[in-house]
C-alpha cells in the first residue's frame, strides 16, 4: 500500500536522495581533503572503513529485512554474545576454526528466535527484538561471569587473534575485506535470487504476497537469521582484533544500523530500499564522524549529528512521500 | 467486524496477577535471604524504582495513546549532568533542579512537536532525540562524571526521610495517585485513551488528537528530567552515561501493568506493580549474590511473559492480513 | 413525512484520474425519511458519501443543505453541521463506558476533572428509547456489534444530527438485531432524523425505506417511492427484482458460442455442502475444458466461494480435486492443490505496486525464471515481453512501474501473474472489472483457450453479459446458497429468469 502511487516520482526521489548523498559524500571528502591534516591518508581511510565496516555488514542484511517493513534491535546484544563466547570457547580450549563456526551458529538461532517471534507469532519486531537485546545481552556479562571476570581479556590462547588481525597484502585488515564480501553479496541477494524479489514483494503489499503464494513466514525468519548471524561473526571478528572480550559491545549498534539504512533511502514502512543508497549513508556519517575527530571534536557531537541526521532524514523522508 | 470478547475483566486479572507474582517472590526471598524481609530493604525496593515508576506514571497516558518515548534514558543523564554542573557553578539547588527540569521538558517539548504536529513515528522521533540527548549530555559534561564541588546537600532529595519513609517513597507515592487521578477522572485521561483506543471515534468527537499527544510527551520530558534530578542526587554527581536502557525499563514495567503498546486502555497502579515485580526480582537475585548480570536475562524473559499476557497478537491489527471480502 | 427537502444534490461529480465515480449525480431526499441508495459495486455509491460529508471534495456540481449550498472541507465540518455516519467499522471506544463514549469531546469538566455531568438525562433517555438493555456503566468493549451500533446512534442523535448515513449497518447483525435496529429508525424519523441508508440487501430497502436511488455508473438511474413499487409488485422478491433491473441496466447479451466439446470430459473439482458462517450447502462440480461461473449479487457469497476454493476462508464439507480430497488450509495449500487466483481487488491483493511489470508477472511462480537457481534476466524478459504481447498489456516498455498503469492493464499484468503459475484450475474473481471493451474481449478470448486447452476455470462475476457469454455453466448464488446452476445455452439462461433467481425468487 505505501508504493501505490507515483512510483516514477518515487524512484526519482529514491535517485534523488542518492544523489544527494553522494555529493555531500564528495563534499565531505573535498573539504576534509584540504581543511584536516591528517584525512587524506592510507591510514586514516582504514580507520575509516574499518569503523564503518561493521556496520555496512550488519546493515546489509538488515536492508534487506528493511525492505520487508521489519526491523532488529538486538543485533548489538547479539555481536556482544558472540564476542564473549568465542573469547569463552577458546580460552576453554576450542580450536578456533570451531569456536567461529559455533558462534556464527548460536547466532542464526537468535535469529530465529526473533523471526519466530516477528513472522509466526506476529509480534510487533520492537518488542520482539528488544526481548532478544535484552537476553543475548544478558547472556554475555553471565557467560563472562562465568570465566570468573568482568570481562575476558586474559587467558587467550596465542593465535586468537589471527584471525581479527589478518592484513591481505600486508595493508588491508582483514574486516575490510569481509565488509567487500558481505556487501556484494547481498547486494547479489537482492537482485539476483527469489530472497530478494520476495523481500521486496513482502514489504511492497503483504497480502497480495501472501495470495502470489510466497513462503511470507520463511523469508521473514531466513532474513532475521541472517542478520543474526552477520551481527555474530561481526563480533568474533572484533573481539579478534582487540583480543580481549568485553561484553557491554555493539551498545547502540543497532540504531547506528538503522540510521544509515535510513540515511539510504530505505523506507521504514518497506517496499524499497537501495543497498548503496546505505553504503552512501554509513560513508557520509563515518566521514563526519571521522572529520569532527581529526578537528579535535569530541566524538560526543557525533551522537548529536547522528540524532540530528536522523530525524532530518525522516522528515525528509515523509515530506517526499506525502507529495508522491 | 468480529465480535469482542470482554476485555474489561483483562486488566484487573493482569495486575491481580501481578500482585500474585510480587507476594511469590516476596515469599521466596525472605525464606531464602535472612536480610530481605526489613523494612530497610523494602524502602531500597522502593528506591530502585522510584525513577522507573514517577517517568512510567506519565509514560502510562503516553502510551495509551498509543506512543511511546525513546529518550527518556537520555533526559536523564542530560538533566543529572545540567544539574550536577549548576550545583558545582554555586547556583543554588533548587534554582538548579528548576532550571535543569525546565531543560528536561524541552526534550518533551520537541518530541511532542516532531510525532503529534509532525506526524514523524514515535520510534524515529524519541530515538533521534535519544542521540542527541546523549550526545548534548556527553558534551556538556566534557565525557567525565561530574562530581567535584557538588554541595553534599544534593543528596538530601535522596536519602532523606519523612516521617520515617524515604523521600522517594513519598514522590512514589504522589507521583502514583496525581497520575491515577488524571487517568481516571480527567479530559487528558480519557481522551488519551479514545485517541489510542479508536482514533477515529477520538476525532469525529472533535478531540485534538495531536495536541493530546504533544501535551503527554512534554510531561514524560518533564517527569524523566526530575528523574535526572534524582538520579544525579543518588550518587551526588552528574553521569552523562546514565539511564541506559532506562526508556527499556519505564516500557517494560508499563507493558507488565497491563497497557497494551498500541493503544487504549491503560494503568498507571498496573505500572507501578509491574515495575516493583522487576525490582523486587533485582533486589531479591542481589542478595542471594546471583548478580546483576542475571538481570538482563530475566527481564528479556519477563519481556517475553509480558508480550504473552499482553494479548499476544500485537501486530495483528498493524500487518493486514488477507483481502477482506467484499461480495 | 414531510415534503421539506434536506439534502439535494445536482449534477454532482467527482472524478479521479482515469475514472469518473460520480457522473452528474442529481436527487433530493426530503426530511424525515428514510432514504435507500443502492447500487452494484462501482455504482458511486460511497463515492456520494465521501462526498457529502467532505470526505472527498466534489469535482463539480452542488450540494444544498436545508436550501444552502453546502461545501465541506473536511469531515469535522460536516459534521459540525448535522450529518453524521454510522461507518462499518464502528467507531466507539471499547475501552471506555458507555456514558463516556456517548459524551466524549463534549464532557462537562471543572479545570480539567471531568464531572458527573448535568445533562444525562437527556442521553439516558435517548439511550432507553433506543435499547433498553444497554446501561450507562457498561464498557463498550462488551457489548455487541448490534449494541455498539446503538451507542453510535445514540450519540449521533444527542449531537442534535439531523441527517444520519448508515453504511451497510446490517452487515454483522443477526435477523432479530436487524428487526431492533429497524424499529430504532423508526424512533429516529419520529424524532425528526432523516436517515441515508445504504445496503445491497434489497430486501430490506422494502422494510425500512420510503425512497430509493438506484446508482449505476456514477450515475442516477431512477429516484422511487418505496411504497409503490411494492404496490406495482406481488411480493418482495419481485420488487426486489424491479430494482435489480435498475440497478444492472439493460444487458445486452452477446450470444454465447459453445465451445467444441472434444468427447468426456474429467471432473477435475467437487465441492460438496460446503457451509461456513456465510456460505450454506454450496455444491458444484468443474469438468477439465470447462468454464463455470459464478453470478449473484453484492452479498450473495461469490467471492467467499472463492475464498474456499483458494484456501483462505475456514469451511466445511469436501472438496476434491481430480478425485482425491483435499483440505484446502491456507493459500500455500490451495496453490498445492492446483488452484490459482486472480483476486477481486486488484490494488489491495494483486499488484506490487512499486515493481515493474517484468517483476510482478513471475511472483506466483518463481521457478518460471530461475537459471541454476538464480534470477534470470533473459528469461524474466522474455517472459514479460510474451504476456505483454498476449495480453496486449498497453506499457512503455517492462519496466514500467504498475503502479502507473491503468486499471485494465494492471488487471492484465495480475492475470498474467496468474496464468504464468500454469495451475490446472483457476479462479477469477471479477476478471474484467475497471476493464475496458476492447481488453475485456482479450480477456474473455483468453479465457476461452485456456479452457481449451483443458484447464478448468471458475469466473466470478457480478457482469450479466460476461456471464452469459463466457461461461458454460452457470452457479447463481444468492445470499450465501446455490440457487441454481444453469447450463448455458438451455432456455433458462436468459436475463430475467437469472435476475429472478439472484434477487431471491425461483
Amino acid at each position: 500500500m505505501t508504493a501505490m502511487v507515483s512510483s516514477a516520482g518515487r524512484r526519482r526521489s529514491m535517485d534523488v536522495q542518492k544523489i544527494i548523498l553522494l555529493a555531500i559524500l564528495v563534499g565531505i571528502f573535498v573539504f576534509l581533503s584540504l581543511a584536516a591534516p591528517n584525512f587524506f591518508a592510507i591510514r586514516n581511510f582504514t580507520n575509516i572503513l574499518m569503523q564503518v565496516s561493521v556496520i555496512v555488514m550488519i546493515a546489509s542484511a538488515a536492508n534487506l529485512l528493511m525492505i520487508t517493513g521489519n526491523f532488529d534491535l538486538s543485533v548489538g546484544s547479539v555481536l556482544a554474545f558472540c564476542a564473549i563466547m568465542h573469547a569463552y570457547l577458546t580460552k576453554q580450549g576450542m580450536p578456533i576454526w570451531a569456536s567461529i563456526l559455533a558462534c556464527v551458529a548460536i547466532a542464526a538461532l537468535w535469529g530465529v528466535f526473533n523471526g519466530v517471534m516477528v513472522g509466526v507469532l506476529n509480534v510487533t519486531p520492537v518488542i520482539a527484538t528488544i526481548a532478544t537485546m535484552y537476553a543475548a545481552r544478558g547472556f554475555a556479562y553471565l557467560i563472562a561471569r562465568w570465566d570468573g571476570g568482568a570481562n575476558i581479556t586474559a587467558g587467550l590462547p596465542q593465535n586468537f587473534a589471527e584471525f581479527g588481525r589478518t592484513m591481505l597484502f600486508g595493508q588491508v585488515p582483514i574486516i575490510i575485506l569481509f565488509m567487500v564480501v558481505v556487501f556484494a553479496v547481498f547486494f547479489f541477494i537482492e537482485r539476483k535470487t527469489p530472497l530478494g524479489r520476495f523481500s521486496y514483494a513482502i514489504g511492497g503489499n503483504l497480502s497480495a504476497a501472501r495470495l502470489s503464494g510466497i513462503n511470507v513466514v520463511g523469508v521473514i525468519v531466513a532474513l532475521y537469521v541472517l542478520v543474526g548471524a552477520l551481527a555474530g561473526l561481526c563480533g568474533i571478528i572484533q573481539v579478534s582484533r582487540v583480543g580481549a572480550a568485553f561484553p557491554n559491545l555493539g551498545q547502540g549498534l543497532e540504531f547506528d544500523v538503522i540510521v544509515a539504512i535510513v540515511l539510504g533511502g530505505t523506507s521504514m514502512m518497506g517496499g524499497e530500499g537501495s543497498l548503496v543508497g546505505m553504503l552512501l549513508g554509513a560513508l557520509v556519517v563515518g566521514l563526519a564522524a571521522n572529520g569532527l575527530n581529526l578537528f579535535g571534536v569530541q566524538y560526543f557531537y557525533q551522537t548529536i549529528t547522528y540524532g540530528v541526521i536522523l530525524i532530518g532524514a525522516v522528515l525528509i523522508d515523509l515530506a517526499v512521500h506525502r507529495k508522491a | 467486524m468480529t465480535a469482542t470478547r470482554a476485555r474489561a475483566g483483562f486488566a484487573v486479572d493482569q495486575k491481580l496477577i501481578l500482585i500474585g507474582l510480587l507476594l511469590v517472590i516476596n515469599v521466596f526471598f525472605s525464606l531464602a535471604s535472612p536480610h530481605f524481609f526489613a523494612v530497610s530493604n523494602y524502602f531500597n525496593i522502593l528506591k530502585s524504582c522510584a525513577m522507573i515508576v514517577i517517568t512510567g506514571a506519565g509514560a502510562t497516558l503516553l502510551m495509551m495513546t498509543g506512543n511511546f518515548d525513546l529518550s527518556a534514558g537520555s533526559n536523564v543523564a542530560l538533566t543529572g549532568v545540567v544539574y550536577a554542573l549548576l550545583a558545582q557553578a554555586g547556583v543554588p539547588l533548587f534554582a538548579a533542579g528548576c532550571i535543569a527540569l525546565a531543560g528536561g521538558t524541552a526534550f518533551g517539548l520537541i518530541n511532542g512537536s516532531l510525532v503529534g504536529w509532525l506526524n514523524v513515528p514515535p520510534f524515529i522521533a524519541s530515538l533521534g532525540m535519544m542521540y542527541i540527548g546523549r550526545g548534548l549530555a556527553l558534551v556538556v559534561s566534557d565525557g567525565s562524571v561530574i562530581v567535584d564541588r557538588i554541595p553534599p546537600s544534593m543528596l538530601r532529595i535522596y536519602q532523606g526521610t519523612l516521617l520515617g519513609m524515604p523521600y522517594l517513597a513519598w514522590f512514589i507515592v504522589f507521583f502514583v495517585a496525581v497520575f491515577m487521578v488524571i487517568q481516571r477522572r480527567t479530559l487528558l485521561g480519557k481522551h488519551a485513551l479514545a485517541t489510542g483506543g479508536n482514533r477515529n471515534a477520538a476525532f469525529f468527537s472533535g478531540i485534538n488528537t495531536g495536541r493530546i499527544v504533544f501535551v503527554l510527551y512534554v510531561i514524560v520530558g518533564a517527569l524523566a528530567a526530575f528523574s535526572g534530578i534524582l538520579t544525579a542526587a543518588r550518587s551526588g554527581a552528574g553521569d552523562p552515561r546514565s539511564g541506559n536502557q532506562f526508556e527499556f525499563d519505564v516500557i517494560l514495567a508499563i507493558m507488565l501493568g497491563g497497557t497494551r503498546l498500541q493503544g487504549g486502555k491503560g494503568s498507571v497502579i498496573g505500572t507501578l506493580l509491574g515495575a516493583l515485580v522487576v525490582a523486587v526480582l533485582d533486589n531479591g537475585l542481589n542478595m542471594l549474590n546471583v548478580l546483576t548480570f542475571w538481570q538482563s536475562i530475566v527481564k528479556g524473559a519477563i519481556l517475553v511473559m509480558a508480550i504473552l499476557l499482553n494479548e499476544k497478537v500485537m501486530a495483528g491489527a498493524r500487518k493486514r492480513g488477507l483481502a477482506r471480502a467484499s461480495a | 413525512m414531510s415534503d421539506e427537502i434536506l439534502v439535494e444534490v445536482r449534477n454532482l461529480q467527482k472524478h479521479f484520474p482515469g475514472v469518473r465515480a460520480l457522473d452528474g449525480v442529481s436527487f433530493c431526499i426530503r426530511r424525515n425519511t428514510v432514504h435507500c441508495i443502492v447500487g452494484e459495486n462501482g455504482s458511486g455509491k460511497s463515492t456520494f458519501i465521501k462526498t457529502l460529508t467532505g470526505a472527498h471534495q466534489r469535482t463539480a456540481g452542488e450540494i444544498l443543505l436545508g436550501g444552502r449550498p453546502f461545501e465541506p472541507r473536511s469531515v469535522g465540518a460536516a459534521i459540525g453541521s448535522g450529518i453524521s455516519v454510522l461507518y462499518q467499522e464502528l467507531n466507539v471506544v471499547d475501552d471506555l463506558t458507555v456514558q463516556e463514549n456517548l459524551t466524549l469531546g463534549k464532557e462537562q469538566s471543572l479545570l480539567g476533572f471531568v464531572r458527573k455531568p448535568r445533562g444525562l438525562e437527556a442521553v439516558k433517555e435517548i439511550l432507553l428509547s433506543l435499547d433498553p438493555s444497554i446501561h450507562l456503566g457498561d464498557m463498550v468493549g462488551c457489548l455487541s456489534v448490534a449494541q455498539k451500533q446503538v451507542i453510535e446512534i445514540a450519540k449521533a442523535v444527542s449531537t442534535n444530527c439531523s441527517l444520519l448515513i448508515m453504511d451497510e449497518p446490517t452487515a454483522a447483525l443477526s435477523e432479530q438485531e436487524v428487526g431492533r435496529l429497524f424499529a430504532i429508525i423508526r424512533k429516529l424519523k419520529e424524532r425528526g432524523i432523516t436517515v441515508i441508508y445504504i445496503s445491497h440487501k434489497l430486501a430490506e430497502v422494502f422494510e425500512i425505506g420510503d425512497v430509493v436511488t438506484v446508482l449505476r455508473d456514477g450515475q442516477v438511474v431512477d429516484t422511487l417511492q418505496v411504497a409503490e413499487i411494492s404496490r406495482a409488485c406481488r411480493d418482495v422478491p419481485e420488487s426486489c427484482l424491479r430494482i435489480v433491473r435498475l440497478m444492472l441496466g439493460k444487458v445486452v447479451v452477446e450470444t454465447y458460442v459453445p465451445r467444441p466439446s472434444t468427447g468426456p470430459a474429467r471432473t477435475l473439482l467437487e465441492a460438496r455442502n460446503i457451509n461456513n458462517t456465510k456460505l450454506r450447502g454450496v455444491s458444484f462440480e468443474l469438468a477439465e475444458g470447462e468454464i463455470l461461473g459464478f453470478y449473484g449479487l453484492v452479498g450473495s457469497g461469490k467471492t467467499e466461494v472463492a475464498r474456499v476454493l483458494y484456501g483462505i476462508d475456514e469451511y466445511e464439507g469436501e472438496i476434491l480435486v481430480k478425485g482425491a480430497r483435499r483440505d484446502l488450509r491456507g493459500v500455500r495449500c490451495a496453490l498445492g492443490a492446483g488452484f490459482a487466483m486472480v483476486p477481486e481487488e486488484r490494488r489491495a491483493d494483486g499488484i506490487f505496486a512499486g515493481l515493474s511489470v517484468r517483476e510482478n508477472i513471475p511472483m506466483m511462480r518463481i521457478g518460471s525464471i530461475l537459471a541454476k537457481g538464480l534470477l534470470s534476466r533473459g528469461k524474466e524478459n522474455a517472459l514479460a515481453d510474451r504476456y505483454i504481447a498476449s495480453m496486449s498489456i498497453a506499457v512503455r516498455d517492462r519496466e514500467q512501474k504498475v503502479a502507473l498503469l491503468s486499471g485494465g492493464n494492471q488487471q492484465k499484468v495480475v492475470i498474467s501473474k496468474c496464468l504464468n503459475r500454469e495451475a490446472e484450475i483457476l479462479l477469477m474473481d471479477e476478471p474484467t472489472r475497471g476493464v475496458d471493451v476492447g481488453a475485456k474481449h482479450e480477456i474473455h478470448e483468453i479465457i476461452r483457450s485456456l479452457a481449451s486447452k483443458g484447464r478448468g476455470i471458475i469466473v466470478f462475476t457480478s457482469e450479466m453479459p460476461e456471464v452469459l457469454h463466457l461461461c458454460d455453466r452457470i452457479v447463481l448464488m444468492h445470499e450465501g446458497q446455490v440457487g441454481e446452476i444453469v447450463a448455458n445455452g438451455s432456455p433458462a439462461a436468459n436475463s430475467d429468469h437469472i435476475m429472478s433467481v439472484v434477487a431471491g425468487g425461483r
